[in-house]
C-alpha cells in the first residue's frame, strides 16, 4: 500500500497548524493546467489570511484576465498565519504559491494588493518567507519584480523601497501592458525591464525616485514624468468578464458570487477615500449584469449572489437587475443580497424584497451623531431619513439594526458624540415599537484621515481622545438592547500614519517587522511595544504624521500621483465642510468640477448631450 | 424527491478541508453538474445531505458514505457530479434509494495508522493499549491495520491524540492515518477476521491508495 500524499513536503506542517485549509487551496476554477509556455509568470500575493483574501472581489476579475492572456500564467498566494509562518521556518520551506506550489522567488512578478495599511508588515513576511530580497536595491535579475496595486497603491511611499513598481488604477488597463511589455523583455536585465514599463500608463516605479524632505514638506525627483495619472477605464461597456469564479473548498468571509454593477461613487462622502480614487462613475449595463450574475451561478455553484458596488443602492440599472434576476434565481434557489445599504426606505423595502423572511440584520451606516457633523461630512442623510429607515426596517420584520458611526471627526463637540447615543437610544424605541426582542448593535470606529479625500489635511484624534470618547458614547447608553462597541485607538493611530506616511517609515516598517510585528490589523497579534521601539530606533516622530494640522500647501508624498480628483476641489471640499455645506452628488445636480470635468467624464458627457 | 447513497474520497491537501464545509462542496459542485438537491424545510433552507461520521482534518480517506437527497438521479449524472469535483475530492460509488438510515448503517471504520519515528512505533505495537471499541489492530510492518465500531461516537482524533502521547511523539504530524472505508462490519469470531465493507453496491474506487 502507498500513499503519496503524505510525501508532500509541506503535509507536516498543515497537520501542525490551526487553519490549515487556508494554505492547501482545492477549489474550483483556480485555473489548472499549468501554461508551460506562458513568459511571464504571475503571482497575485494577497497581504492578510486566506479566507479575507478570497473575498476580495479584485481577485475574482485580475485572476482570470492575466490567465485569458496567452503570454502569462497566474498563481495566488496570501499570507501565512503566525504559526505557519513557524512552521515554513522551521522546516526551511519556501513560501509557496497555492496552484502550483511554486515559490514566490520563482514567478517573474509578484503582485501585492495594498488594501490596508495595517497589512504592510505581512507583505515583508510573505516575501522574506517566499525568498525574495526585501529591498529592491538588493535584488538581482533573477529575482521577481515585485509590485503592487489596490486602492493603497495611490499612497505607496511608506512601501516605495520594498516595490519595484507601483500600478495604479484598472488592473483591465495596467496589467495586460505589463505582461506584453515583460514578456517581449524576458531575458533582460531587471533594469531593462523595469525601463520597458517606465511609460505605461499607471505605473510609478518608486526605484527611479529620490525624496527629501523640509519644512515644506516632501519632494520627490524621479526619472519619470511626475504626476503619475491613474490609469483609468473609460467605460465598463465591454470591459473584461471573466467565464468562471475562483469558488473555495474552505469557508471564506464572503461565501458569494460578487456581481460589480458599477466603479467608482459621486456621493462625495469627505472622509471617504473609495470614493475620490475610483471616480468617475462606470456603470456596467443592466443587460451585462444579469448576464453575468446567471453565467456564474450556473458556473460556481454558489448559493449567494451579492451585488457590490461602493453605493450598490445608487445605482441606475439596480431596480431593473433585481427585478429580471428574481424569478431565475428563485428557481435556482440563489440568494440575492445587497451588502450596502442607503439609509432610505426604497433601499429597505428593495433588501426586504430579497429577503422574505429576515433572518439576520441590517447594517446602515449613518456615520455622525448630529445633522451638523453629517453635513461637515457631505453624508447626505437627514434626520428624517433615519427616521424612516428604521421604522420601515424594523416593520418589515428585521429584529437587529447594526449602525456604523465614526469618532474623532474634524469639528467634533460633545454634541455630536451625544446625537450618536441618542440615534442609537431612538432606533431601539422604533423597534421595540415593533418586535420585542429588537437588538441595535452600534459600532464606532476611529476616524482616519486618508490622502486623496478633503480630510487629508486634518488633524487626526489621538488615541486618549478617542478612547475619552468611546468611553463617553458607552456611558451614556443606559438601554439593555443596545450594544456599544468602538476600537480602541492604537491601531487607528498606527493605520493613520501609515495611511499619510512618507518614505521615512518604510525604516521604520522593517524594523518593527524585524522584531516581531504581525498581522498589525488583528487585535491578537498586534503590538503597539513593537511599533513605539520601531519609532524610536529609528528617530521617526509617529505624531508628525498624525498630531498636526496640515497647511494648505504643505508638499505631500502622494503629490505625484494624480487620481484624477484635484487638489483645488479637494481643498474647496475641505472649506466647505468648515462651512457646514453640503455638496450634493453631481449625478442628481449639477457637476462639481472635481477635477474629472478635463478628462472626460461620463456623467458631464450625459448631461451635456440632453442640455443639447 | 430521491434519496442516493453515494461513497466518495478525499486526498491529498483536499484532506485538510474540514469536514462541516464538505456538504457546501458536494452541492456547489451538483449544481455545477446540473444535479438539483432538494431543500430541507425551515427558515434556513439548504441542500439536503447527510454526511457520515465526522472526520477530522489530515486524514486521507478513501470511502466515506454521505446520503443525498436529490430530485432527479440518472446513472450519467455520477460521471458529470465526478468533473465538477474540485482536486482531490471524487467520487467512487452510489446507489439509489438505500435502506436504513446512514448513521445506523456505519457500523464501523477501517484505518490505517502509520507510526512514522520507529522507536514510538515499536512502543505502540508492543504496548499499546487499544481501546475496546477497536475490535481489530494488527501491525504488517509498516501500517497498522485498525477496525474500529460505532465511528459515529468514536472517531480517530481521540485515538491520534492518545497515540501521540504514548509515544511521546512530537505532534500530529509523527502519525499518517487513512480511513480506508466506514460502513457495514463483517466477519468476526466464526467468519474471520473482522473488516468493514462500503456501503453501496456500485463502488468502483480503490482502497489500497495509489
Ligand atoms: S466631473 Fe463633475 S460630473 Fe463628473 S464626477 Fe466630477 S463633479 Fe461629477
Amino acid at each position: 500500500m502507498t500513499f503519496n500524499d503524505f510525501d508532500d513536503p509541506y503535509w507536516p506542517l498543515f497537520s501542525e497548524t490551526r487553519r490549515p485549509s487556508r494554505y492547501v487551496g482545492c477549489e474550483w476554477g483556480a485555473g489548472l493546467p499549468e501554461k508551460k509556455n506562458a513568459t511571464v509568470r504571475f503571482c497575485l500575493a494577497f497581504p492578510d489570511v486566506y479566507e479575507i483574501g478570497m473575498s476580495y472581489v479584485g481577485y475574482q476579475i485580475l485572476y482570470p484576465l492575466l490567465k485569458s492572456l496567452d503570454e502569462a500564467d497566474v498563481e495566488r498566494v496570501y499570507c501565512p498565519w503566525v504559526d505557519m509562518e513557524e512552521q515554513l521556518r522551521l522546516h526551511g520551506l519556501p513560501l509557496a504559491s497555492l496552484e502550483t506550489g511554486r515559490s514566490l522567488s520563482r514567478f517573474d512578478v509578484v503582485g501585492f494588493t495594498l488594501q490596508y495599511e495595517l497589512s504592510y508588515t505581512n507583505i515583508l513576511t510573505m516575501l522574506d518567507l517566499g525568498g525574495i530580497p526585501l529591498f529592491s536595491k538588493d535584488r538581482g535579475d533573477d529575482d521577481p519584480l515585485v509590485i503592487a496595486g489596490g486602492p493603497g497603491a495611490m499612497t505607496p511611499e511608506p512601501l516605495a523601497p520594498f516595490l519595484d513598481a507601483v500600478c495604479m488604477g484598472d488592473g483591465e488597463i495596467t496589467l495586460p501592458a505589463i505582461v506584453e511589455r515583460l514578456s517581449a523583455a524576458v531575458g533582460c536585465s531587471r533594469s531593462e525591464k523595469l525601463d520597458a514599463l517606465a511609460d505605461l500608463p499607471g505605473i510609478y516605479l518608486p526605484v527611479r525616485s529620490v525624496a527629501s524632505f523640509d519644512s515644506a514638506g516632501c519632494d520627490l525627483r524621479s526619472s519619470q514624468l511626475f504626476p503619475i495619472r491613474r490609469a483609468t477605464l473609460k467605460s465598463m461597456k465591454g470591459a473584461f468578464s471573466s467565464e468562471g469564479l475562483l469558488v473555495p473548498s474552505a469557508s471564506v468571509v464572503h461565501d458569494r458570487v460578487p456581481v460589480e454593477l458599477f466603479r467608482g461613487c459621486t456621493r462625495g462622502c469627505r472622509f471617504c477615500q473609495a470614493g475620490m480614487l475610483y471616480r468617475p462613475i462606470r456603470e456596467r449595463t443592466a443587460d451585462e449584469v444579469v448576464e453575468a450574475a446567471l453565467r456564474w451561478t450556473e458556473k460556481t455553484g454558489w448559493e449567494e449572489i451579492g451585488l457590490m458596488s461602493l453605493a450598490s443602492c445608487d445605482s441606475s440599472a439596480l431596480g431593473d437587475v433585481v427585478e429580471r434576476l428574481k424569478p431565475a434565481l428563485r428557481e435556482r434557489r440563489v440568494r440575492l443580497s445587497l451588502p450596502s445599504l442607503r439609509m432610505d426606505a426604497f433601499s429597505v423595502q428593495l433588501a426586504a424584497a430579497l429577503e422574505p423572511v429576515k433572518r439576520g440584520g441590517l447594517t446602515f451606516a449613518p456615520e455622525a451623531g448630529t445633522q451638523r457633523m453629517r453635513n461637515v461630512i457631505n453624508k447626505g442623510v437627514s434626520e428624517d431619513d433615519i427616521e424612516t429607515t428604521l421604522e420601515a426596517a424594523f416593520a418589515h420584520g428585521w429584529e437587529r439594526i447594526k449602525l456604523y458611526f465614526m469618532m474623532g471627526l474634524p469639528t467634533e463637540t460633545r454634541e455630536d458624540l451625544e446625537g450618536i447615543a441618542k440615534i442609537a437610544e431612538r432606533a431601539a424605541e422604533i423597534g421595540r415599537k415593533h418586535r420585542k426582542r429588537a437588538e441595535i448593535a452600534v459600532s464606532v470606529a476611529g476616524f482616519v484621515p486618508k490622502p486623496h479625500t478633503p480630510f487629508q489635511w486634518e488633524r487626526q484624534a489621538s488615541v486618549a481622545e478617542l478612547s475619552e470618547r468611546g468611553r463617553f458614547i458607552k456611558s451614556l447608553v443606559s438601554n439593555r438592547r443596545v450594544t456599544v462597541r468602538y476600537h480602541e485607538g492604537e491601531q487607528t493611530r498606527l493605520e493613520g500614519i501609515f495611511a499619510r506616511g512618507d518614505r521615512r517609515l518604510a525604516d521604520v516598517l522593517f524594523e518593527a517587522w524585524r522584531n516581531g510585528a504581525r498581522f498589525d490589523g488583528w487585535t491578537e497579534t498586534f503590538r503597539p511595544d513593537i511599533w513605539k521601539a520601531a519609532f524610536e530606533a529609528k528617530a521617526v516622530d509617529p505624531e508628525w504624521y498624525v498630531a498636526r494640522e496640515r497647511p494648505r500647501d504643505e508638499r505631500f508624498p502622494w503629490d505625484h500621483i494624480d487620481i484624477g480628483v484635484s487638489r483645488d476641489f479637494l481643498w474647496r471640499e475641505r472649506e466647505r465642510s468648515r462651512e457646514e455645506s453640503l455638496t450634493p452628488d453631481c449625478r442628481f445636480g449639477d457637476c462639481n468640477a472635481c477635477g474629472w470635468e478635463r478628462r472626460g467624464c461620463g456623467i458631464l458627457e450625459k448631461m451635456r448631450a440632453v442640455s443639447c | 424527491m430521491l434519496k442516493v447513497r453515494i461513497v466518495f474520497s478525499k486526498r491529498g491537501r483536499a484532506c485538510f478541508i474540514p469536514h462541516i464545509a464538505l456538504p457546501a462542496v458536494f452541492s456547489r459542485s451538483a449544481t455545477r453538474a446540473g444535479i438539483r438537491f432538494v431543500q430541507t424545510e425551515g427558515f434556513s433552507p439548504r441542500p439536503k445531505l447527510s454526511l457520515g461520521p465526522e472526520l477530522p482534518v489530515g486524514i486521507v480517506a478513501l470511502c466515506e458514505p454521505m446520503d443525498v437527497w436529490l430530485e432527479e438521479w440518472r446513472a450519467s449524472f455520477f460521471d458529470s457530479w465526478q468533473r465538477k469535483l474540485p482536486d482531490g475530492f471524487s467520487l467512487g460509488g452510489w446507489e439509489e434509494a438505500p435502506l436504513g438510515n446512514l448513521g445506523n448503517s456505519c457500523e464501523g471504520a477501517e484505518y490505517l495508522i502509520r507510526v512514522r519515528d520507529g522507536g514510538a512505533c515499536e512502543a505502540v505495537r508492543s504496548g499499546y493499549p487499544w481501546p475496546e471499541w477497536v475490535c481489530r489492530a494488527d501491525y504488517d510492518g509498516e501500517w497498522f491495520r485498525v477496525v474500529t465500531e460505532r465511528p459515529g461516537e468514536h472517531g480517530p482524533g481521540a485515538l491520534i491524540r492518545d497515540l501521540v502521547e504514548f509515544g511521546k511523539m512530537s505532534g500530529w504530524a509523527g502519525v499518517n492515518v487513512v480511513r480506508r472505508v466506514v460502513g457495514r462490519l463483517s466477519g468476526g469470531e466464526l467468519t474471520g477476521e473482522k473488516r468493514v465493507l462500503p456501503l453501496v453496491s456500485l463502488f468502483s474506487g480503490d482502497t489500497n491508495g495509489n
